[in-house]
């Protein structure tokens, strides 16, 4: 079995297990918030859980793709994540303000609401991981 | 009525299918967890992750018995008793394309008694750890060390029995998740058309 196989598939487990676990916290993480702070109606919530779907397996694949075969950038892997986390928000408030126009503020919504489920997940994996 | 009993059933399997793949890729944690997980050891491999520097990331998986001082971060992970046996996967691949594994002492696997292994990602997913007669293995660790023979800790998780999912169903979950994924972008464009 040749090195790039195995590579190939730890890369494709990974990512399989990542994209469920990761998209299933941030729907739940993300719509928990999001109702307490007031988007309380079946839409609104079901439109969020959409743009979750929509965006989040997106970043769990570029991640684990520069993981596995990144060019090899000196680029930390919390520096990525950062700045992919800065495309996530800005993708999210542009489909916000297109699916829910009744928010006021939809870029601030977008940013608090990932900073509340990144930050909660880095403080999570910082948790279990010691 | 028809179509809804559909959906719900389609709704029910897919979520019986997403419980069931959460449940078993626990189990695949110690890929993750060697590979990438933010642990001392991704810091190492990402640190030195560059053409300029030289590298041999040097793995050490060790077997324990009871009192053994084992250099570098001994992380208890499985319990051996004799006749049990288990497996760990590793796959570590330093700058240069190689890296060595070690088995010592209390264990029976396909390198033996300490002997080592190398090659660029050798082909090794699966060595056999077994408790021996009147050793009872306590814990593994997986320690890596720099080509000036210094160790480091590569990681500071391996976790016990790693049980593979094959590929085929990986690839399955991940091409469901593809088609769930474009719908969404569908139902999103909808809803914005509806709502122009």
């Amino acid at each position: 079995m040749s090195g790039d196989w195995i590579r190939f598939t730890l890369f494709l487990r990974v990512l399989a297990r990542q994209i469920i676990v990761s998209l299933v916290l941030t729907i739940l993480l993300e719509g928990v918030a999001a109702f307490v702070a007031g988007l309380r109606t079946g839409r609104q919530q079901k439109t969020l859980a959409l743009i979750n779907v929509i965006t989040n397996p997106v970043v769990v694949f570029l991640f684990y793709l520069y993981y596995y075969y990144g060019p090899g950038i000196p680029l930390n892997p919390l520096a990525f994540q950062l700045v992919l986390e800065a495309f996530v928000v800005l993708a999210e408030w542009r489909l916000l303000r297109m699916l829910l126009p009744e928010l006021k503020k939809p870029f601030w919504w977008a940013f608090g609401l990932n900073l509340f489920s990144w930050g909660l997940w880095y403080l999570l994996e910082l948790i279990v991981r010691r | 009525m028809k179509k809804l009993f559909y959906k719900k059933t389609l709704t029910a399997v897919l979520m019986t299918c997403l419980l069931l793949f959460l449940w078993s890729s626990t189990a695949m944690t110690a890929h993750a967890d060697v590979i990438g997980g933010p642990t001392d050891g991704d810091d190492f491999y990402w640190d030195h992750r560059d053409e300029t520097v030289s590298l041999y990331v040097f793995c050490h998986v060790k077997i324990e018995t009871p009192g053994f001082d084992a250099p570098g971060d001994a992380v208890p992970v499985v319990s051996l008793k004799p006749g049990e046996r288990t497996f760990v996967e590793v796959a570590w691949q330093d700058a240069n394309g190689v890296w060595w594994v070690l088995a010592e002492d209390g264990v029976s696997g396909p390198s033996g008694h300490g002997g080592y292994m190398s090659g660029s990602w050798f082909p090794m997913e699966r060595m056999y750890l077994e408790g021996e007669d009147g050793k009872e293995v306590s814990a593994l660790s997986l320690v890596g060390g720099g080509a000036d023979g210094s160790n480091l800790p590569v990681s500071g998780r391996l976790r016990s029995t790693i049980a593979g999912i094959p590929v085929i169903v990986v690839i399955i979950v991940l091409a469901v998740l593809f088609v769930l994924w474009l719908l969404a972008v569908i139902l999103v464009i909808r809803r914005h058309k509806r709502g122009r």
